[in-house]
């Protein structure tokens, strides 16, 4: 394992700002979620927007302190850091986001956008640093004169290219990849997700995936994790959850997915309602309100995550009614 | 799929709005087209330049000795009217002083005022509002009630005390206006840097190990730059309104130092018998408020890597 997320929360104050009131609540947006990412693995996390999945993100990148829990990078638990082991940690994780508009500042050339984790940690000589752009520049596939240019001279999947660049540049071991095509044109994510893949294959590389695109999710990673209101509701590998979701939630999303197959109708399976606030979560399965096969006691208990078979787990009252 | 540039072919190889590579020569005439944008621009930049030409080079062009009283030639009208005295271009005052001379002289004190006043307002305006912004919490809290305090003080009822308490003078002038502007800044600095801090390139240069200071030197700092110029532009032309104020109400610059607004005040007596004392001085403070606003209007424009391109 070189991630290990164990018990995660992480809560958010509502409302009332110094000097006028305190809180009015908090948002639960990651509530008590637990995976590994072994080396190599590409791991998934999916679900709605809302449901805490790029707030994991910003957790593993320690952009947010988690309210409790841990998060184990390599055997060190990243919530304890000091300044200097934080600077180390981050030569090992980099991160590409979602929209290459918002992630490349304007006023920087392509050259200091990509120098700039480099210069950030270590001393290198003009020569070797222009040799190093060259490198990443070649492995995303762009020119070497890019360099010279500003972001804007740029399309959209170029520029994500750069983000890409940039993030390979001080060799790390793991990227998190939120949304990583959702923001490009149609035609050019193919491009990008190849570009993805040959990379990892070529560095050895170790990725989260923060995605709502369930057909991308299938393409890509090797493990999965469904997310709903802040918990991981199923997590198992790629291939046998799409195939045969244990959980409602799971269920319901993967029936949502249109399949070019004439007869393959619209399934009962379909969630009803809306994703409930997570300022307010409903008792028991955060999901019982919106399943279609609620029974009583999910409004009560908290479905806890149950093994299914060797590497596979659930979070659902109905696994246990099966099992009993 | 194991050669990425293959992918990348499409895309930046003989497409027609290949960006990166513009020739030298488009590069020059993006320049000459900015020339030729307007001359507006240039007009006002050359009133600024002249300005600071008038204030560094004063005791060397300035015809007659600005405090040198003749009050045999009191009043005396410009050239170009009837009744004028050979030597005097724009006329004398109520004391017979050269009134060229004393706008020339006037341009060292607006030019001071104005630059001082400025930088330090803008400087500290400009620190607290991404401080607030970027640390957010109690940090935001503290400086954002100091901003509402101050912004609660009428900047006039604030020079009187100052002049009492300090002594009215240049200094006390650029200190009030310091403390009346800065505000300005903070906010909208802070209003800036709190959509920059959310946007992405920020959040990953602290993933790339960036410290504080860099972020806020090298991503936030060059983001506000554009809001900074247009800003000092705009505060350039009220700062000489404001000290021209001060000075016409006797709290600010005092004689024998000259300023456009001490002569504003001067003059006033006199305005039904002369029109040129008050006149012209007001001609020079409106010259360069302009010039001011349209200069940063342009240089907003034009710092603007995106708007270059246009």
């Amino acid at each position: 394992m070189i991630l290990e997320i164990d018990n995660l929360v992480k809560h958010f104050p509502v409302g009332g700002s110094f000097p006028f009131g305190g809180s009015k609540g908090e948002v639960k947006a990651v509530d008590g979620v637990s995976f590994g990412i072994g080396a190599g693995e590409t791991f998934a996390l999916v679900g709605e927007s809302g449901c805490g999945k790029t707030t994991i993100a910003k957790l593993i990148l320690l952009l947010e302190q988690p309210t409790s829990g841990r998060i184990i990078f390599d055997g060190t638990d990243l919530t304890s850091l000091n300044r200097k082991q934080v600077k180390e940690y981050r030569r090992n994780a980099q991160a590409v986001f979602q929209d290459p508009y918002s992630s490349l500042n304007p006023r920087m050339k392509v050259r200091d956008i990509l120098a700039e984790p480099i210069r950030a940690h270590q001393t290198m000589g003009r020569k070797d640093l222009e040799r190093r752009l060259d490198e990443v520049l070649e492995i995303v596939g762009l020119p070497e004169r890019a360099k010279r240019n500003y972001p804007h001279e740029f399309s959209g999947g170029q520029r994500q290219r750069i983000a890409v660049a940039r993030a390979l540049t001080l060799n790390p071991k793991f990227i998190v990849l939120d949304e990583p095509i959702s923001a490009l044109d149609v035609s050019i994510r193919a491009q990008i997700l190849n570009l993805l893949e040959d990379i990892q294959k070529e560095l050895g590389l170790t990725y989260l995936i923060i995605a709502h695109d369930l057909a991308l999710v299938e393409h890509v990673s090797t493990t999965v994790g469904v997310m709903y209101l802040g918990n991981l509701v199923e997590i198992g590998p790629t291939a046998q959850v799409f195939d045969d979701p244990q959980h409602p939630y799971t269920q319901a999303l993967l029936a949502a997915v249109p399949r070019p197959d004439p007869k393959h109708g619209l399934s009962e399976q379909l969630a009803t309602g809306e994703i409930a606030s997570a300022l307010n979560p409903p008792s028991g399965c955060k999901f019982h309100p919106r399943c279609p096969h609620v029974l009583d006691v999910c409004s009560q208990d908290y479905p806890e995550l149950r093994r299914i078979g060797e590497s596979r787990a659930a979070g659902c009252h109905l696994l246990e009614e099966r099992s009993a | 799929m194991t050669d990425p540039s293959r992918a990348a072919g499409p895309q930046t190889a003989g497409h027609p709005a290949d960006p990166l590579a513009p020739s030298a020569i488009t590069r020059m005439l993006r320049h000459v087209r900015l020339i030729r944008a307007g001359k507006v621009p240039w007009v006002a930049g050359g009133m600024l330049l002249l300005l600071v030409f008038c204030a560094l080079f004063a005791d060397l062009i300035m015809p007659w000795d600005p405090t040198a009283l003749n009050l045999g030639k009191a009043l005396k009208p410009p050239i170009w009217q009837d009744g004028s005295v050979s030597g005097h271009l724009l006329g004398t005052d109520n004391l017979g002083r050269d009134i060229l001379s004393r706008i020339i002289q006037g341009a060292q004190v607006t030019l001071e005022v104005g630059l001082y006043a400025i930088v330090l307002s803008g400087g500290i305006g400009a620190l607290m509002g991404m401080l607030s912004a970027y640390f957010g919490g109690v940090v935001d809290a503290v400086i954002m009630r100091l901003v509402d305090i101050q912004m609660s003080i009428p900047s006039i009822a604030l020079a009187l005390v100052l002049a009492a308490a300090l002594s009215p003078g240049m200094s006390t002038v650029i200190v009030v206006i310091v403390l009346s502007y800065w505000t300005w800044y903070a906010r909208i600095v802070r209003g800036e840097v709190l959509s920059l801090r959310e946007r992405d390139f920020v959040k990953l240069a602290r993933v790339a190990g960036c410290s504080t200071p860099v972020i806020l030197w090298r991503h936030i700092l060059p983001n506000v730059v554009n809001t900074l110029l247009v800003l000092a532009s705009l505060q350039l032309g009220s700062v000489i309104i404001f000290e021209a104020t001060l000075s016409f109400l006797g709290l600010g610059v005092q004689s024998p130092q000259m300023s456009w607004g001490l002569m504003l005040n001067d003059a006033r007596p006199y305005m039904t018998r002369a029109w040129w004392p008050i006149t012209l001085p007001g001609i020079a403070i409106m010259i360069v408020c302009l010039a001011a606003n349209v200069f940063g209007d342009w240089m907003r424009d034009t710092l603007d890597p995106k708007r270059r391109q246009l």
